[in-house]
């Protein structure tokens, strides 16, 4: 009787083993593959079906004789835009970039919303953009029906694409890209539809664009004398000129005087030279000073710093520093736009950050406003629900289109819930609605000192 | 006889109600002192157990322990040491008049520029701050978690925190799961601060590593600026 040769047995079944394993690893994998294949599909469907959607609704909303029937279509067609662009960010597109064709569904849904928001059947002229938009959506719909066709067609799998993508194999010129490239194209050729009021285009008027540059040399001196009281004279570092920002400026970078590779960043606006951030960033130790006492070394740093005539708007504690938000305040009016942040450290009250992107963009002198509605005027207004807590003022602020509009602002509440109610101070419409959120922060882990 | 008992079990009602009244006070608004009650000695125990002076329950009562508290924060702060939180220990305690108007409307949430950030989307933030940008200087954290929320407010890209960081290849920690990662107090400050609207990456959309961007594309885009190992771009 030969002996068992137990070796090859048992090797065997390791082999057996580790085949059935493999297999059974392969089996989940691609389960999984074919679950993420499946999310991808239905957003890129649904994509297709909602631009069919938005050239359908909007049809019917040129023809309908009603206004409550244009509202609704309307709406819907605001509606299936957000969605369709939603979907658009739940495909792995990778290296095609569709920045036109989301930019032209976030500005076609802006203004079919403005429109259903007039409550009245559109004018000759709101008709004629709605048509031409229509068009467009049409034109838009049609090539992802037949890009549809195509990813159907040639079994497109998303997966497959994403995992090229990530390793820098995909083809750039793979069919199905390229008809991507095409629409994409085909949205960047659509005429210019003039939106009339309905959209905002133009950004509010920012000074720091609009004002005469400064020179490095003026700049760093800006800088310096920013920081002076954290240090005279102190070393700079690097210095930058960031003209491709949203706001071209200065970063200036100092060595903080208690040394340990502290640094200060400072960045002035190139038009204008206003400062406009401020880092020096640290975690503070123990905190000694109480909220009121950071309170006042913000109002001396912000006054320090030949900003009056702003008031404290309110306080985000952080347990070891607090964030001080202030607003500019002309004859009891408050300018919301023009904005600033200051960060305090409660254990030696040195300042931490400064943010005063609002404040440099916004802050000028203003004409005069007209006179307007009282407050007993345009509380009238007002939801008869609610109950005015406190005094209203009045207030600017940037309406939806980014205009500056002065509004009576009201602290209501409801129950006990509470809301600031922004009542246009010209024509008594109801511009903004703010709840002010009263709910506790999460503790997120227990070490945070965030609440 | 019969309505004097009346009278009597009303006025027993009504003593017996008096500590529930207390509840609803406004802090700042009487004095404290020892026996007191409501959500105004809350407050107190709640600022005094955050600086350390007070290691009992936040309950709303003032016993012994708050006492202690109290006279030890005074002493401590160059007050007089009464036990008894009046006008300068509220002001030392950070609850001025003022600052309770402000706690009450609290008006930073009608400026911030995004309104609609939840604390479970900040928690989000912090944790594709820590995933994505763990190491850089911190200036370069708050840039990273500001990128993201630029990207909230462009027409081009996804309208919500979560749609943007979620984005199929937009992000590399997300996409190979670091972004499961628990964020650190640093990410957490970062994230705070973009929310708050400081903004170092002057309005970049997009940033990448050059040492280890694969993509040719990406460099196309036109350069903002450089914050330790990322440039950030429009």
């Amino acid at each position: 009787m030969r002996r068992v040769p137990w070796i090859a047995v048992a090797l065997l079944a390791i082999v057996a083993a580790s085949l059935y394993w493999g297999f059974s690893q392969m089996r989940l994998k691609n389960q999984f593959l074919t679950r993420l294949e499946n999310t991808y599909q239905r957003a890129f469907h649904e994509l297709s079906f909602n631009m069919g959607a938005i050239d359908s609704e909007l049809a019917k909303a040129t023809v309908t004789s009603t206004p409550e029937q244009a509202m609704i279509r309307l709406s819907a067609v605001w509606r299936q835009a957000y969605a369709a662009q939603e979907k658009i960010g739940q495909i792995p597109l990778g290296v095609v970039e569709l920045q036109s064709t989301e930019r032209f569904l976030a500005r076609l849904g802006d203004a079919v919303l403005s429109i259903a928001s007039t409550g009245v059947l559109p004018n000759e002229q709101e008709r004629d953009m709605l048509e031409q938009l229509r068009a467009q959506a049409r034109e838009l719909s049609n090539s992802l029906i037949a890009l549809q066709a195509s990813v159907l067609g040639n079994n497109l799998r998303w997966t497959t694409l994403e995992v090229q993508t990530l390793n820098d194999t995909a083809p750039r010129d793979s069919q199905v890209m390229g008809q991507f490239r095409l629409v994409e194209d085909q949205v960047q050729q659509f005429p210019e539809v003039s939106f009339g009021e309905h959209v905002n285009v133009a950004k509010p008027p920012a000074i720091a664009v609009t004002a005469e540059p400064i020179t490095a040399e003026a700049a760093m001196e800006k800088a310096r004398e920013f920081v002076v009281d954290l240090g005279a004279d102190l070393q700079v570092i690097s210095q930058e000129e960031v003209i491709e920002a949203e706001v071209p400026h200065y970063t200036f970078t100092f060595a903080h005087p208690a040394g340990n590779n502290r640094r200060i960043t400072v960045e002035v606006v190139r038009n204008g030279g206003r400062v406009f951030q401020m880092f020096n960033e640290r975690t503070p130790s123990q905190p000694i000073l109480s909220i009121a006492d950071a309170q006042q070394r913000a109002e001396q740093y912000v006054a320090a710093k030949g900003i009056d005539s702003v008031v404290l708007l309110g306080v985000e504690e952080w347990g070891d520093s607090a964030v001080f938000t202030f607003c500019h305040e002309e004859n009891g009016m408050l300018f919301y736009p023009d904005l600033l942040r200051v960060r305090i450290s409660q254990d030696n009250g040195e300042i931490l950050s400064y943010e005063g992107n609002g404040y440099t963009m916004y802050h000028r002198k203003r004409g005069n406003f007209p006179e307007g509605l009282t407050g007993a005027e345009a509380a009238k207004r007002l939801n008869n629900s609610l109950t005015v807590v406190g005094t209203s003022q009045r207030v600017v602020i940037f309406d939806r289109r980014g205009v500056e509009v002065m509004c009576w602002e009201f602290a209501v509440q409801r129950g006990n819930e509470n809301f600031l109610i922004f009542i246009n101070a010209l024509n008594g419409r109801e511009e903004n609605i703010v709840r002010l959120d009263a709910r506790p922060m999460p503790t997120i882990p227990a070490w945070t000192t965030f609440r | 006889m019969r309505s004097l008992k009346i009278c009597l079990v009303l006025l027993l009602i009504m003593l017996a109600l008096i500590p529930l009244t207390g509840t609803a006070q406004v802090p700042g608004s009487r004095n404290l002192r020892q026996g007191d009650r409501g959500d105004d000695v809350s407050e107190v125990q709640r600022r005094l157990s955050r600086w350390g002076y007070f290691n009992g329950p936040v309950n709303g009562v003032f016993g012994p322990q708050t006492l202690v508290a109290i006279r030890l924060f005074q002493q401590r702060n160059g007050l007089p040491v009464t036990g008894i939180v009046a006008e300068r220990t509220f002001a030392a305690l950070g609850i001025t008049i003022r600052s309770v108007q402000q706690a009450q409307v609290n008006k930073t949430a009608a400026v911030t520029p995004v309104n609609s950030v939840s604390p479970n989307d900040r928690h989000l933030l912090a944790r594709a701050v820590y995933s994505e940008a763990r190491g850089e200087p911190f200036e370069g954290q708050v840039a990273v978690a500001a990128v993201i929320l630029n990207r909230v407010r462009s027409p081009i890209f996804p309208t919500t925190i979560s749609g943007v960081i979620f984005q199929p290849l937009a992000f590399t920690a997300v996409a190979d799961g670091q972004f499961y990662l628990t964020p650190n107090e640093e990410a957490y400050r970062a994230a705070q601060l973009a929310v708050n609207g400081w903004d170092p990456s002057g309005g970049a959309l997009y940033y990448f590593n050059p040492q280890t961007a694969t993509s040719a594309w990406i460099w196309s885009r036109p350069y903002i600026k450089s914050i330790g190992r990322h440039r950030f771009c429009r």
